[in-house]
């Protein structure tokens, strides 16, 4: 029998079991509670803490040159931001991360409390330091574990070569959005599209497994047709040019004319692609492609055109003789067509080396509207060039025929545009349509990509379809040949032979066409050089405009066409066609562009002051008889001396000489003549 | 505070208690219980010289029978084990491997871009300074053709 003392501890050991008990069934009552009835709630917790969803971003793509040196690249950085709303005391933080990272704390202070108020409408966010270095990011790190700091994954497009193709290239937003040039034009290819990617992290965040349920698509890679050495050369000759001549800025085009790739695209003024955050200035600058956006009247260049059709459509041959007016060409009910000299009888080569605008205007009556309409189309003027750039203008062409309300070709336009008025063209278009004449006959599409690719996961390229660039027949190849032919001459021996280049032959055409603006001429010419080497086989199209400038085209942009070229013809490896030794002659003779023309003429003198100067101081290459000084002598006097010294001089006018061309001490090149101009009165 | 000897006590209330009852229950001239004064060792001599070893066929075999099953039970846990294990350490190595990767690509990018920028035309001009002159055409002299070259120069 059990006594009391072994019953009371019987009684108190039960008393624990039932405790035990007790808390055993709490315990799998709460066991329960957690793993069946809310089992769903905690797997989503432990899937929201170990399973995340996050972007791939897909970084932006490459532009390379045509050598493959990166012209805009992207690097990927980190930023760090932080959410304001979550800093409890802003002072404090400035003070803490303000030195981390380089900044003013009382102006971080200053833009966290800011934003702080503007989280009411929706900005709770705040980049502290975009692109952090290795050093900000570890010191960073540390304040991470006290401050709300958040460190996201960014990237910084990077321009290698600063300026060199920046209205190319073009530059992007803060936002990482192209705003000019091909990083605008092609933002959607370049950009790629973010994927995603599953992520499981262990207790310390870091991953132990991701898998992509969205693959991202990179950024596709350009390769263009840039030349990084031409187009450097093309920008600092350009913009030489620009300072000497005051122009107010201009455009030089390099392209090859067989294929229509662009060697080269450079406008002054230039900008700086790097600068995220540009001026007012820079920004207009920025957007302003002038080669592409702004058409300009081309002068005295379009006259290439004209002679094209004449000897195209047999009507005229080079041989073919225009009788040119002496210099004024009278219009029924309109003011009279002006020559710069007062010429007689040329033939359409003559025309076309001498800039006569009354002989190209004649060419253009006898052929008639239509087809010099149909020219200038075959040509491409007044169609996009469809190249890879933002805001392509389509230039100025009126339609032949009056439909409505708009513009059209009056009964007088096609002796106008014969020289270059009521017409407009980009550099680039300009640059097509001398391409034609240069690959003998076809019109190509001037482009500047020449190769696409997309980077794999695995590290290869996969290379993708460019669009179909077929070159279209316009032109029949002898007429070509035969107009190369006339354009070289007028380097040789008419108003381009600024743009000789030693060693090689060249071909090309001056345009200068007066600003008419409020009302009158302003002196200011858009002074252009179209042309193309060697002669024979084409390698280059050069286009070289100058706008707003007080020197004509023969003057301020053939210069720049001999440099850029040369460049150009250098780094191509071309060979040389002429001999090393070959004349050359840097004074042009006068050209006439469009405008000046209609109204007064104007002393050449007075409107190439430099001219003379440049005459002047002979080129030691130079080989020939010395232009002695007339000025003062009758043309008897004149013609006695001339036919002693062996040359042939072009008289115009009577009394005593008063002006003469080439200036005296200047040489003669073989085949030149010494134009001579007398008058009564000084 | 409560000995442990005390808690005994209470559960086994009303056994007779040897040691510390006895001592608590004594005169007062004696010496208060040291702690944990309760517990004794009691050293036993046991003599086993006189055993004898009888091997038990059967136990030897059970006992070999539950080493082989615990045995075999480890090895299917293993094998059972060992794929995720092996592929969740594989799972971290190729994390390590793209997250090296990645920094390496960028690198190289970081590279590619200093290198185009140190060779930049502009550059090159500044380092080289006044000694740098881009040489006129008629100083250029391109190397002649390879023999039965139809058309070396140039690039088509």
């Amino acid at each position: 029998m059990e006594t009391s003392a072994e019953v009371k501890a019987t009684k108190r050991a039960l008393l624990v079991g039932r405790i035990a008990f007790a808390w055993a069934v709490v315990i799998v009552a709460r066991l329960l509670y957690l793993q069946v009835v809310k089992h769903e709630d905690f797997v989503q917790a432990a899937k929201s803490q170990q399973k995340h969803t996050v972007e791939i971003p897909a970084l932006r793509g490459e532009l390379l040159a045509r050598d493959g040196t990166p012209l805009a690249i992207s690097i990927r950085t980190e930023s760090a931001v932080v959410n304001p709303m979550r800093v409890k005391d802003a002072e404090f933080f400035a003070t803490m991360v303000g030195p981390v990272v380089g900044l003013d704390r009382r102006e971080l202070a200053a833009a966290l409390k800011e934003r702080k108020e503007k989280k009411a409408r929706g900005r709770g966010f705040l980049m502290i330091k975009r692109h952090l270095n290795a050093e900000e990011r570890e010191r960073l790190g540390y304040l991470r574990r006290t401050f709300p700091i958040e460190i996201m994954e960014d990237a910084r497009r990077e321009y290698p070569n600063g300026m060199v193709g920046a209205h190319v290239v073009g530059s992007i937003s803060a936002e990482g959005n192209g705003n000019a040039g091909l990083e605008q034009k092609l933002n959607s290819e370049l950009k790629g599209k973010p994927g995603k990617m599953v992520v499981l992290t262990g207790s310390r965040q870091d991953n132990y497994l991701t898998w992509v349920t969205e693959e991202s698509v990179q950024g596709v890679n350009l390769t263009l047709s840039l030349d990084r050495v031409i187009q450097h050369d093309a920008e600092k000759y350009l913009a030489e040019a620009v300072q000497e001549t005051s122009a107010a800025g201009g455009t030089a085009l390099v392209m090859d004319p067989q294929t229509g790739e662009v060697l080269a695209l450079a406008n002054y003024p230039f900008f700086d692609p790097r600068h995220e955050t540009p001026t007012k200035a820079e920004a207009e600058v920025r957007h302003k492609n002038i080669a592409v956006q702004i058409p300009c009247e081309p002068g005295s260049v379009m006259k290439m055109i004209t002679v094209t059709m004449g000897i195209d459509t047999g009507k005229f041959t080079p041989e073919s003789t225009i009788y040119c007016e002496n210099g004024a060409f009278p219009r029924p009910k309109r003011r009279p067509i002006h020559d710069h000299g007062r010429y007689g009888t040329l033939d359409v080569a003559g025309v076309l080396i001498k800039s006569s605008n009354i002989g190209v205007a004649k060419i253009s009556l006898t052929v008639g509207p239509k087809p010099l309409y149909e020219y200038l189309k075959k040509f491409g003027i007044g169609d996009r060039t469809g190249i890879e750039l933002p805001a392509e203008s389509r230039g100025l062409l009126w339609p032949l025929e009056c439909r409505g309300k708009g513009p059209c070709w009056t009964p007088a336009s096609h002796e106008y545009i014969a020289f270059g008025h009521e017409v407009a063209a980009t550099a680039v278009q300009l640059g097509r349509a001398v391409s034609v004449i240069a690959n003998g006959g076809l019109l190509v599409q001037p482009h500047l990509v020449v190769k696409k690719t997309r980077p794999g996961v695995d590290g290869k390229e996969e290379a993708l379809p460019l669009p179909g660039r077929k070159p279209q027949r316009v032109l029949r190849p002898e007429t070509c040949f035969t107009i190369r032919r006339l354009m070289e001459r007028v380097v040789v021996e008419g108003t381009g032979r600024a743009a000789a280049i030693p060693g090689y032959s060249a071909g090309g055409k001056t345009g200068s066409a007066e600003i008419f603006e409020n009302g009158a001429w302003q002196n200011r010419h858009n002074s252009s050089f179209i042309g193309f080497a060697p002669v024979t086989n084409p390698r280059v199209v050069v286009v070289v405009t100058l706008n707003r400038t007080p020197k004509l085209g023969g003057v301020a942009a053939a210069p720049v066409f001999r440099k850029v070229t040369e460049t150009a013809l250098r780094v191509l490896q071309v060979p040389k066609d002429r001999p090393e030794t070959d004349v050359v002659v840097k004074s042009p003779a006068p050209e006439m562009g469009g405008a000046e023309k209609i109204k007064e003429e104007k002393p050449p003198a007075q409107a190439e002051p430099g001219e003379t100067k440049e005459e002047a101081a002979p080129s030691p290459l130079l080989t020939g008889p010395k232009v002695p000084d007339f000025r003062g002598k009758t043309l008897l006097a004149v013609l006695r001396e001339s036919a002693e010294r062996g040359m042939e001089v072009e008289t115009s006018g009577q009394g005593m000489a008063r002006e003469q061309q080439p200036a005296p001490g200047a040489i003669l090149p073989r085949g030149a003549r010494v134009r001579v101009r007398f008058s009564v009165t000084p | 505070m409560t000995t442990l000897g005390a808690m005994l006590g209470w559960l086994t209330a009303g056994r007779e208690a040897s040691g510390t009852l006895g001592r608590n229950n004594g005169g007062d001239c004696r010496l208060r219980p040291l702690p944990k004064e309760e517990i004794y060792v009691f050293v036993k001599a046991i003599d086993n010289t006189k055993l004898v070893r009888v091997v038990d066929r059967k136990d030897w075999a059970a006992s070999a029978g539950v080493a082989g099953s615990v045995v075999v039970a480890s090895l299917l846990l293993i094998a059972l084990l060992l794929p995720g294990g092996v592929s969740l350490l594989a799972s971290h190595r190729m994390e390590q491997l793209k997250k090296e990767r990645a920094v390496l690509v960028n690198e190289l990018r970081d590279l590619r871009s200093k290198e185009a920028a140190l060779k930049s035309p502009e550059k090159l001009e500044e380092y080289a300074g006044d000694r740098f002159v881009t040489p006129a055409a008629t100083a250029v002299v391109f190397a002649p053709p390879a023999q039965g070259t139809v058309a070396s120069l140039g690039k088509r």
